[in-house]
C-alpha cells in the first residue's frame, strides 16, 4: 500500500496521528518502514532482531507522537529506531546470543524473514554476492560509523538529518562518514576479487 | 585559496557536495593538478557508488499498528516494570550492607578497640595478654623501684580491668583512680631513702628480657616471665619480712637477685607483710589467675603512707574488678545481646537481600 505522491502530506498525517488517528500513523509507517527496517537490519545484522526493533520503534513512536514538535519526521523516527537498536546491542553485549555467521548458515526456507527479505529471484547472482559482501563489510564497522554510512549512503539522509538522528554535531557526522568510507574501502579492497569489474577499487 | 594537503573528510565532503564554495573551488583546482588526490577521490567515489548500488532490503512484513498492539504495549512497560523492583532491591541491599558494616564496627569498638585486639583477647589466655601501654608502665615502675618491689599486682589488676571492660564507666573510673594512687605511691617511694638499693646489674637484669617485652613479646612467654617476677618478688618480700635474704640461685637472673648484703629494716618487713596480705585478699576475690603479692619496698618512716596508698590502690582495683564482673557476669543482658546479635542479624538480612537482588537481575536478563 503506497500513497500517491500528490496525496502525500506528511505534516497533515503527523497532526492527525497526534490527534490519535491510528490510520494516519499507519500511512506514515507504510512510507518509512523500509528505511526503518533497513537501518535496524544493518545496525543489528540480524533480520529477526531488526524485525522486532522496527515494530517496537513504530509502537514507541505512536505512543510518543504527541511529543513530536515538528521538523523532520523521518529523522525523529529513525532516531527512535537507532536508539532501540543501540539498546539491543547493549543487551547483547551483556548477554551474547547467536552470531551473525550462525544465522547466515541457516536454510532460507527455515527463516521466512530471509525468504522475504533476501534477494529477489530476478536479482542476479552477482548482485546477491555483492549484497552479501557489502553487508559483511558494513558489519565490521564500529557502531557509530556503521550508522552514519547507512543513514547517508544507504538511506540517503543529508548530513543535517543524520546529525539529528544521531544527536551529534555536523562536523561529527562528516568525520564519522569519512572514516566509515575509508574503512569500507579497505575492507572491500581485501576482497576485491569478489567485486564486479565496474566496482574494482 | 590553495592548500597543500586535503584530508579524508575533505574528500568525503567533496563527493557529497558538502564543501563550501570557496573550498570546493580550491579542492577542484588541486585535484586537477594532483594525481594522488585524483586517485583518492576515485577510490572513495567507488565506495559510495558501491554502497548505493545494492537496493535496500525489503522489510519482511508490514508494521501496521492496531489499537490492541498499542494498548498492550502501554499496559506492559516490561522494562520499567522489571527494573523498578531490581532498583529497589539494590538500594535495600546497599543500605543493609552499610548498616551491617557500621554495626560490626561499633561492636568491635565496644568489645576491645581494633579487630586485632579483639582477636587477641578472644584467642589468647587472659593472663597471657598485657597491652603495650600497661607493659610499658610496668617496666617504668620496675626501673624506678628497687628490685624486690616490682609492682606486679597493680599492673595485672590494671591491665585486666582495662583490657576486659574498657567501655564500662565504673571500670574506667576505677582504673583512673588506680593510676592516681599509683602516682602517689611512686612519689612516696621516690622520696624514700634509696637504701638498700640493688646494684645496676640487678636493675638491668630485671628490666631486660622478661618484663620489658610488653605487648611486643609473645604473650605466653611474657606472661611467664611476668608471673615469675611476681612470684619471686612476692617471695622476696616475704623473705625480707622474715629477715632472710633471697638467694641468687634462681634459674632466671632477672628475677630480683637480691644481693646478700641487702638487709631490710624491720619497718620494711612489716610494710611488705601488710602489702602481701592485701594482695592475698585481692587474689582471693579477683577472678582469673591469682594476683601476685607485690612487696612494696619501703625503707623509711613513710611505710604507713605507703601502706595507705597501697590500700587505696587495692580498693580501686577491687572496684574495677567488681565493675568488670558486673559487666561480664550478665552475658544475656540486653546490651550485650544486642551488641552481638545486631551485626549478625544485619549480615543475614544483607545476604538474603543480595540473593534476591541477584535473582531479580537474572530474571530481568531473561
Amino acid at each position: 500500500m503506497t500513497i500517491a505522491p500528490e496525496r502525500w502530506d506528511e505534516e497533515a498525517l503527523v497532526r492527525a496521528a497526534q490527534r490519535g488517528q491510528m490510520d494516519a500513523f499507519n500511512e506514515l509507517i507504510l512510507h518509512y518502514q523500509s528505511q526503518v527496517f533497513n537501518l535496524a537490519y544493518h545496525i543489528l545484522h540480524d533480520p529477526a532482531a531488526a524485525d522486532d526493533a522496527t515494530q517496537e520503534a513504530f509502537i514507541s513512536a505512536y505512543r510518543s507522537i504527541k511529543k513530536f514538535r515538528g521538523g523532520s519526521f523521518r529523522s525523529w523516527l529513525l532516531r527512535i529506531v537507532t536508539n532501540a537498536c543501540y539498546d539491543e546491542l547493549r543487551r547483547r553485549k551483556r548477554r551474547p546470543n547467536v552470531s551473525w555467521d550462525d544465522f547466515g548458515d541457516m536454510d532460507d526456507e527455515a527463516n521466512p524473514h530471509l525468504v522475504n527479505g533476501g534477494p529477489k529471484p530476478e536479482e542476479s547472482v552477482q548482485q546477491q554476492e555483492l549484497r552479501a559482501l557489502l553487508e559483511r563489510s558494513i558489519a565490521k564497522l564500529p557502531k557509530h560509523h556503521r550508522t552514519t554510512i547507512i543513514l547517508i549512503d544507504r538511506i540517503g539522509l543529508s548530513y543535517e538529518e543524520a546529525a539529528k538522528v544521531m544527536d551529534v554535531a555536523l562536523g561529527t557526522v562528516k568525520s564519522r562518514l569519512a572514516r566509515a568510507r575509508k574503512e569500507m574501502q579497505s575492507l572491500l579492497q581485501a576482497e576485491r576479487e569478489l567485486l564486479p569489474a565496474r566496482f574494482r577499487l | 585559496m590553495t592548500r597543500k594537503t586535503w584530508s579524508t573528510v575533505d574528500v568525503s565532503s567533496y563527493l557529497d557536495g558538502e564543501l563550501t564554495p570557496e573550498v570546493q573551488v580550491a579542492f577542484e583546482t588541486t585535484v586537477s593538478q594532483d594525481p594522488d588526490l585524483q586517485h583518492r577521490v576515485a577510490e572513495m567515489r567507488q565506495v559510495v557508488a558501491l554502497m548505493r548500488a545494492v537496493p535496500p532490503q525489503e522489510p519482511p512484513r508490514n508494521y501496521l499498528l492496531t489499537p490492541a498492539m498499542v494498548t498492550e504495549a502501554e499496559s506492559k512497560p516490561r522494562a520499567q516494570r522489571r527494573r523498578l523492583p531490581l532498583l529497589m532491591m539494590r538500594i535495600a541491599t546497599s543500605a543493609a550492607a552499610a548498616a551491617f558494616i557500621v554495626a560490626s564496627g561499633l561492636t568491635l569498638m565496644q568489645r576491645g578497640g581494633t579487630p586485632a585486639m579483639m582477636t587477641q583477647s578472644q584467642g589468647a589466655p587472659e593472663a597471657a595478654i598485657m597491652p603495650e601501654k600497661e607493659a610499658a608502665w610496668d617496666e617504668d615502675e620496675i626501673e624506678m623501684l628497687p628490685a624486690p618491689v616490682a609492682k606486679a599486682v597493680p599492673v595485672e589488676g590494671f591491665a585486666e580491668a582495662k583490657k576486659e571492660a574498657p567501655a564500662a564507666p565504673e571500670v574506667e573510673k576505677a582504673v583512673v583512680r588506680a593510676v592516681e594512687v599509683k602516682e602517689v605511691e611512686e612519689e612516696v617511694v621516690s622520696e624514700a631513702p634509696a637504701e638498700p638499693v640493688l646494684g645496676m646489674q640487678d636493675a638491668e637484669n630485671i628490666e631486660e628480657p622478661g618484663v620489658g617485652g610488653g605487648a611486643e613479646t609473645p604473650a605466653p612467654e611474657g606472661d611467664t616471665d611476668s608471673a615469675k617476677v611476681t612470684t619471686e618478688i612476692s617471695d622476696t618480700a616475704d623473705s625480707m619480712a622474715a629477715g632472710v635474704s633471697v638467694g641468687s640461685g634462681e634459674p632466671t637472673p632477672q628475677k630480683g637477685n637480691v644481693p646478700a648484703e641487702v638487709e631490710p629494716a624491720p619497718t620494711e618487713a612489716a610494710a611488705s607483710e601488710a602489702v602481701a596480705e592485701k594482695e592475698e585478699e585481692i587474689a582471693a576475690e579477683a577472678p582469673g589467675p591469682p594476683l601476685g603479692a607485690a612487696g612494696e619496698m619501703v625503707t623509711s618512716d613513710d611505710s604507713e603512707t605507703a601502706i595507705h596508698a597501697m590500700s587505696e590502690d587495692d580498693q580501686a582495683l577491687a572496684t574495677a574488678g567488681e565493675a568488670f564482673e558486673a559487666t561480664e557476669a550478665t552475658p544475656g543482658s540486653a546490651s550485650t545481646a544486642s551488641a552481638v546479635w545486631t551485626p549478625i542479624g544485619l549480615g543475614v538480612v544483607t545476604a538474603m537481600l543480595a540473593g534476591i537482588t541477584y535473582w531479580l537481575s537474572r530474571r530481568q536478563l531473561d
